[in-house]
């Protein structure tokens, strides 16, 4: 309902007090502002009676060279504590069945949120996931999640490893349930949302807000870019073998053009996995896998879609000596990767000057202590 | 001058007024149309764990029928709809009464069809996390594969080969060929035309005959298909299918 009393007290009362005596332009300027005071009393006139608390407004940081984001966004503006409620949630083993395996779990920050040591992750009943758990990071700038991109947006993407029976193992009813027994949940919800309803939708958007914010561009190659630092000989060497070899798959800046190809990998017996077909049904996207960011691979080894190899280097001999020619093997790799000994050991040492040793540390994103 | 102040000052309360108004008078303009789907088989009320027939000569049983309805529009012949419910959208599911009943406000219109689209539109597949209907703790949508399930029909068979004898059809896909929403559009019984009353509530009986389910467009049998569920060609198949479930079984006037 309106308050028709508020309004005439704001709006009688304060003409009134003018001096009799305005001039007419006076009078017009008075207008003017009155005009816009009746914008925005009109505004909060139409809210529901009970005021939604202030909220902090934070900004998707867009490093320079970067392409714009995904428009994920639109209808969840980010604030900080949004923010804070979706850093508090992935921190949280409540999420899981047992309680012992929030996302935090697989996704550790000094792993660049991927799992460290570890090519499959484990689950509640002890047992293994069936990919490596990617890194996060620069998430906003990916239209579709997964290794086989079969989640569609961001926000959803928690509800997979949520209700996966062997991963966290629970039920979006379950998690609910157990952020409303919590006031502490109840009022971080309603200091991001405007009132204490938990539901998936306001949690989701929460987890989106914190893991979208998460952007890594501030290795020493970025501060290279930058003039803020430069390479030595062999990592300088090393990108010349990166631009002419990798760098049209793994592309700049974001190190991944977000596309689907088979590089020659041998199905693997025990699990199966088909990659991209499972979501398209096209026998031409058999094999196929999400191109991973190099942003972060120093430490977010082991490496492939399944974690079958366990140092850059072994990655690097794959291209070179490995590459399986089948069906849909890619173009690009399918003749294999001529590189020498030399050549390799450069890449691998430009490869580590994409780890970026600020955001591994970066206090916004680590667990919350309370 | 005092008058020129004045009458702003309450030009300016007028327009207040107006804006909020606008939301409040929005139930004195509506005509209310109502839509009562009763699930069935074999040509009676649907009852959970009862063993049924279908045209393939099949026995089967269900434990959960759901799906989504949106788009609900009234038409006159072939035209354009004279009044569409787009926001709305609903998830019927056969164990929960309240589901059964959905009420939308439409325009006063003469009408002698009704259309619904079975399904959630394509871009609400891709636009993160939704609440109401489309939350995902109801259970309809697809975590590994983002996307909305839009009907699901679970039950037994004795011609299903799955452990304890489950047949399992979680029907959905929206990108490209993969669709599986589907326009339903009915005629009024006895082709009446109809117009929605201020006042009063049109209500729209509509039987969901599960038996189509196996055996409409296309004859799928529980013996070769117990199970399906992901999008794609047999999806398309089902949905061909779910499209002709419904039927108008009676229209009446309440006050």
């Amino acid at each position: 309902m309106i308050k028709k009393d508020t309004i005439s007290a704001c709006f009688l009362k304060k003409p009134a007090r003018l001096a009799a005596a305005v001039r007419w332009k006076n009078l017009m300027l008075s207008a003017a502002l009155l005009a816009i005071l009746a914008l925005v009393v009109s505004m909060e006139a139409c809210r529901k009676s009970d005021a939604a608390p202030a909220v902090r407004k934070l900004s998707l940081e867009v490093p320079a060279g970067f392409p714009p984001p995904e428009d994920l966004f639109k209808d969840n503006p980010i604030t900080q504590e949004g923010f804070d409620l979706g850093k508090k949630l992935f921190y949280d083993g409540r999420l899981s069945k047992d309680g012992k395996f929030p996302c935090s779990s697989c996704h550790q920050q000094f792993a660049a949120f991927a799992t460290f040591d570890h090519a499959l992750s484990h689950g509640v009943k002890d047992q293994f996931t069936t990919r490596n758990a990617p890194g996060l990071f620069n998430l906003a700038w990916h239209r579709e999640l997964h290794w086989d991109g079969g989640i569609n947006h961001l926000e959803v993407q928690p509800l997979a490893p949520i209700t996966a029976p062997n991963e966290m193992g629970e039920t979006v009813e379950g998690v609910i349930a157990k952020l409303n027994s919590d006031s502490r949940y109840r009022e971080m919800f309603r200091a991001a949302f405007g009132d204490e309803t938990i539901n998936s939708q306001r949690m989701l958007r929460a987890m989106a807000q914190f893991m979208g914010m998460m952007v890594s561009a501030n290795a020493k190659f970025d501060q290279v870019k930058q003039g803020k630092a430069s390479f030595t000989a062999a990592e300088q060497a090393g990108y010349a073998v990166f631009q002419a070899k990798c760098g049209s798959c793994h592309k700049e800046p974001l190190f991944t053009d977000l596309s689907y190809r088979n590089t020659g990998l041998t199905l693997d017996p025990g699990l199966r996995d088909a990659g991209r077909m499972r979501i398209t049904n096209r026998r031409e996207d058999s094999l196929k896998f999400k191109v991973p960011s190099l942003r972060n691979v120093e430490v977010t080894a082991p490496y492939g879609h399944d974690g079958r190899f366990f140092s850059l280097g072994a990655v690097v001999d794959h291209y070179r000596f490995g590459v399986v020619d089948g069906p849909t093997t890619d173009p690009l790799v399918k003749r294999r990767i001529g590189m020498s000994d030399n050549e390799k050991s450069d890449l691998v040492q430009f490869l580590k000057t994409l780890t970026d040793q600020s955001f591994l540390k970066d206090p916004r994103f680590a667990e919350p202590v309370e | 001058m005092k008058t020129f102040r004045s009458l702003l000052a309450f030009g300016i309360l007028a327009l207040v007024w107006a804006g909020c108004a606008k939301e409040e008078s929005f139930e004195g303009d509506a005509y209310t149309l109502e839509l009562q789907f009763n699930p069935s088989a074999n040509g009676e009320a649907l009852v959970f764990n009862k063993e049924y027939v279908n045209p393939l000569g099949e026995d089967y049983s269900v434990r959960t029928f759901k799906f989504y309805v949106s788009r609900i529009s009234l038409l006159q012949d072939q035209l354009q709809p004279s009044a569409t419910d787009a926001s709305g959208i609903f998830l019927v599911d056969a164990s929960s009464e309240a589901s059964k009943t959905i009420r939308v406000s439409l325009n006063g219109q003469p009408f002698n069809k009704l259309a619904f689209q079975l399904g959630v539109d394509s871009a609400l597949n891709v636009s993160g996390a939704q609440t109401g209907a489309l939350d995902p703790l109801n259970g309809m949508f697809w975590t590994w594969n983002s996307g909305y399930i839009m009907a699901k029909l679970e039950g037994n068979s004795t011609r299903s080969a799955q452990l304890n004898n489950t047949m399992t059809y979680h029907i959905g896909g929206f990108k490209g060929d993969e669709r599986t929403q589907r326009w339903i559009v009915l005629d009024l019984p006895q082709l009446q035309e109809w117009t929605l009353e201020k006042n009063s509530i049109t209500t729209m009986v509509i039987d969901a005959d599960i038996d189509q389910w196996f055996s409409s467009t296309h004859d799928l049998p529980i013996g070769v298909h117990s199970e399906n569920m992901t999008p794609g060609p047999l999806s398309v198949q089902y949905a061909d299918n779910y499209a002709n479930l419904f039927r108008i079984e009676t229209v009446l006037r309440r006050q």
